[in-house]
């Protein structure tokens, strides 16, 4: 599915990468447009967080090109870069007894400067940030004083503090209770929709994947087997190509996006 | 808590309660400074220090003051400051709080550097036949080698910080056995002279090397203050860094060699001070949290102050408990207390990890 | 094995003979012969008799009860990284004995070894507890490191007091505390001899139980290991032989370090062979660097600890690279 050129927001361009001896992408492809929820699945080891890291700049392809808006993102100064990309990596850490106000401003680094560390501009951000989160009220506690969920929101408003037009997070709700997964994501998709911006990102479970992406990329070994709108795509066969498993895939009564039911791993036992 | 200060396109996050915090512990510190200085075999009263301060009061109190109190006590101030600053940088860099300049090797590099100059430039009758400022620039060579050696070392344990400190560690002993070497090629008397002043010592110190050792310091003290904003982000873990816009690499090797430069300037005058680096930045976040620019301002006067409060005992607890003249190396008193320390953060760390 | 024991005998035997030749002046074997069995005064009957004899027994015992010690606290930690050296108790030892011979003026040998075991007993088990303090029972490489050298660096400190307060010794206790066997007298030998032996006799009883020990405590319980009994034995082993090594020729460290792992190499983990290998290689180890040490800096003699920490310091950081902490959480 080719989508037309202007349109294209990051361009993955024959990416080769591999770590040590063995390339985990041969030429990897994929382009995908502005404004959207793009989620990557797939199983363990098939490579979307090191896409996705490769596209952050935490990881250097091996070759290829890869451009954000037109431009190679090689071609970027780091701080210019993290302007208009923000990641937010798996199991981020900072000190227990910062607090949340001091976490949050840190996003804010690339646009400061030694003179200027507290502009309107960053105060505005920084509020916008804390609300749109909804710990604005909790901005002074510290981070071993908060619950998981909250946490979680707090990194969040740290890559939405930096205020750049792409955002990418990597399994976002990961070992978070499922309540706050869905507290997590629903916050994602509102930044997408209130703010325009462009989000990326890893996800583990097919059903949430389906009920908030805009757009899928299916990977597997490296690959990518499949893409397009979830209800297109997801289907009993991309299922067991992907995860190894039979599956039934009904429609949610209630989001009306794919449901898929697992029913037998297809995994042959050792 | 927070006050915002704007001027044209300038503009500055100011923390208040941080900021009274930090006021007061300068004034503690200067307090401590003026006690110290009126402390000695000829005790001056505070009030009369402060006049001799500034030249006034009796002449033999003004050249007492002047002339040998103050270069001893800005000297440990300054090597404090310097010392608990280069440990800040250390555990902000490593992630580790229980790195500090003596587990890097830097210490231990610094003082190489001292004994190899001082062993090469002292000719027959003991005096040393080039200008003294040259020494820092020995400190420095010597513990940016040492600190090389420990960074390259650690390149084959890529982003594991604990692996660098225990190489660290090897370095400093390394250093220690290549230290006692050159000590044992010289006279003896020298040898009795640098050894003291590898635990530290403060008693031998002047109005030049004062005004060298401020020098430095205040140079890399601007420098650490430019930096205080990358340091701000090197808490997080290194791919928050990165995303945040920070060129990591960059910023740890910058942060590292600062840390062995500070290093230097303190070892060059005071000797092998230990554990300063270690407890001082400890003690800053303790009182003022994780904010960098409270922290720099807090562990400097906490560092000073350690060092201040150490000299004094050293001068003073011979005289007091024996009656003699003797004094005993200020690095003595910073290990009695360091060192439990130390030890207590071993413990609570691995109870932590239960 | 027996191939082993016989090659090292052999090596140290020669060792031994080129210990009484090599040094200042080189001398040759029937100056050697005259000075041992037809002593008559001269310069070189002197030199030899009383000067490099003394040297040619202590080395190799001192090298022997540091490796066997070395193994010990190596069981004790489960850690190839750990060694009476680097855990503080050499220094404990060390600076026992310059409390006793500068600060209290003793000069009794029994005394000062009294002085010197203790005080490697109470480093021991103040390192042992601080080391475990809050942990199930293994010490990690990093925290091994890390408590011996700030633990180290405290003891040190005390030693620059006690040579800040008695300023003639300063010269000596320098020589003494980097680890030398020059001027020692063979009277200290008789003195340290005795619980060096009691040392050697413990670790040679127990090693079966060192074999199961350097598994995990409750594996050694289940086995019938009477653990309290066998780790006080160990605590006991380790500071009459490092008490009694350091009051002979200060604190030499690294050895303890280096040996076991060298006889580990030749004939792996199980104590019954261990043991009695590292004591041999421990021996010739000391006997080679002794002799290294007056010809590496010829005319001038390097003292023999420095010589094996210069050594000992890349061996140490080969270690390290080869048990990697994992991160803040390992400490």
């Amino acid at each position: 599915m080719q989508q037309r050129r202007e349109n294209v927001h990051l361009l993955v361009d024959d990416l080769c990468f591999g770590y040590d001896n063995t390339l985990l992408f041969k030429q990897l492809n994929l382009s995908l447009i502005k404004g959207r929820i793009t989620v990557f699945i797939g199983p363990n080891g098939c490579g979307k967080s090191t896409l996705l890291r490769n596209i952050a700049r935490l990881l250097k392809p091996s070759s290829g090109e890869i451009s954000l808006a037109g431009k190679n993102i090689e071609s970027f100064a780091t701080q210019e870069f993290a302007k208009s990309f923000a990641f937010l990596a798996q199991t981020p850490t900072a000190p227990d007894e910062l607090t949340i106000f001091q976490l949050v401003k840190l996003g804010r680094y690339t646009h400061q400067s030694f003179f200027k560390e507290w502009s309107v501009e960053d105060s505005e951000q920084v509020e916008k940030a804390l609300r749109a989160t909804d710990i604005y009220q909790l901005r002074d506690r510290k981070l071993n004083q908060i619950s998981g969920g909250q946490k979680q929101r707090a990194w969040v408003s740290v890559v939405l503090a930096q205020d750049a037009e792409t955002i990418a997070l990597d399994e976002p709700i990961n070992h978070l209770d499922m309540s706050y997964q869905l507290e997590c994501l629903n916050l994602i998709k509102q930044i997408n929709v209130d703010y325009g911006k462009t989000i990326l990102l890893v996800l583990h479970d097919i059903n949430l994947a389906a009920r908030y992406a805009d757009y899928i990329f299916a990977m597997k070994d490296g690959e990518i087997r499949a893409q397009g709108k979830p209800a297109d795509i997801i289907n009993t066969q991309l299922i067991e190509d992907i995860f190894s498993m039979k599956s039934h895939i009904i429609e949610d009564p209630i989001f009306h996006t794919p449901l898929c039911i697992p029913i037998a791993s297809l995994r042959k036992s050792r | 808590m927070y006050k915002t200060w704007r001027y044209n396109g300038l503009s500055m996050l100011l923390n208040i309660r941080n900021l009274w915090l930090n006021i007061a512990l300068g004034l503690f510190m200067f307090a401590l400074l003026v006690f110290s200085i009126g402390i000695g075999t000829k005790y001056i009263p505070p009030d009369q220090v402060l006049f001799a301060l500034f030249g006034e009061g009796k002449t033999l109190d003004v050249f007492v003051v002047q002339g040998l109190r103050i270069p001893r006590a800005i000297i440990a101030i300054v090597s404090g400051g310097a010392l608990g600053l280069a440990g800040l940088l250390l555990q902000s860099v490593t992630k580790n709080s229980l790195a500090s300049p003596s587990v890097f090797g830097v210490v231990e590099g610094a003082a190489l550097g001292a004994i190899i100059f001082l062993a090469y430039f002292t000719d027959n009758h003991l005096i040393v036949d080039v200008p003294i400022y040259l020494l820092p620039i020995a400190t420095s060579i010597g513990s940016l080698l040492a600190l090389t050696t420990v960074l390259l070392l650690a390149r084959f344990h890529p982003g594991n910080m604990l692996m660098m400190i225990l190489y660290g560690i090897a370095i400093a002993t390394l250093g220690k056995a290549l230290t006692t070497l050159f000590m044992m090629s010289n006279s003896v008397y020298r040898a009795v002279e640098v050894s003291l002043w590898l635990t530290g010592d403060l008693a031998t110190v002047n109005v030049d090397e004062m005004w060298i050792q401020l020098t430095v310091f205040a140079f890399l003290f601007c420098i650490l203050l430019g930096f205080s904003r990358i340091l701000d982000v090197l808490v997080l873990n290194d791919d928050a860094v990165v995303s945040m816009g920070v060129n990591l690499k960059v910023a740890q090797y910058s942060s590292i060699i600062l840390a062995a430069l500070l290093t230097a300037c303190a070892v060059s005058f005071a000797g092998g001070i230990g554990f300063v680096g270690l407890v001082a930045p400890h003690l800053a976040r303790m009182i003022v949290g994780q904010s960098i620019r409270s922290l720099i301002f807090a562990t400097l006067f906490i560092g000073a102050a350690i060092v201040l409060v150490a000299d004094v005992f050293a001068r003073t607890f011979m005289p007091i408990l024996f009656n003699n003249n003797m004094e005993i190396p200020t690095g003595v008193f910073t290990a009695v207390i360091g060192a439990p320390y130390f030890f207590y953060l071993i413990y609570q760390g691995s109870k932590v990890k239960k | 094995m027996s191939k082993l024991v016989f090659f090292l005998i052999f090596f140290i035997i020669l060792a031994m003979a080129a210990s009484l030749h090599f040094g200042l002046t080189l001398y040759n074997p029937s100056q050697v012969y005259q000075a041992l069995f037809h002593y008559a005064g001269s310069n070189a009957d002197s030199a030899i008799y009383d000067y490099r004899l003394p040297r040619m027994i202590i080395a190799p015992i001192v090298g022997a009860s540091l490796a066997v010690a070395g193994v010990l606290v190596q069981a004790l930690t489960r850690n190839p990284l750990a060694s009476p050296g680097i855990l503080g108790i050499n220094t404990g030892a060390a600076v026992a004995v310059a409390v006793a011979m500068v600060l209290l003026g003793i000069s009794s040998e029994f005394t000062i070894a009294a002085f010197s075991i203790s005080g490697a007993l109470i480093a021991c088990l103040v390192v042992y507890v601080i080391g475990f303090a809050g942990t199930q029972g293994q010490m990690s490489s990093a925290r091994i490191i890390l408590v011996g050298f700030t633990f180290s660096a405290l003891l040190y400190s005390f030693i620059e007091l006690i040579m800040v307060i008695d300023e003639e010794s300063v010269s000596i206790m320098l020589i003494w505390l980097s680890g030398s066997f020059v001027n020692k007298s063979l009277g200290l030998l008789w003195v340290a001899l005795p619980p060096i032996l009691v040392g050697m006799s413990i670790a040679f009883v127990i090693p079966r139980q060192l074999d199961v020990m350097v598994i995990d405590d409750d594996m050694a319980k289940s086995l019938g290991v009477p653990m309290k009994s066998i780790r006080i034995s160990i605590f006991i082993a380790i500071s009459v032989l490092s008490g009694g090594a350091v009051m002979l020729a200060g604190p030499v460290g690294f050895l303890g370090l280096i040996v076991p792992h060298i006889a580990r190499f030749f004939v792996g983990t199980a104590h019954t062979v261990l043991l009695p290998i590292a004591a041999l290689f421990g021996a010739l180890f000391a006997l080679i660097a002794d002799i290294a040490c007056r010809l590496l800096y010829y005319p001038t003699e390097i003292p023999v600890g420095i010589l094996i920490a210069i050594i000992g310091v890349p061996f140490f950081i080969y270690l390290i690279s080869r048990n990697p902490g994992r991160g803040k959480s390992d400490v």
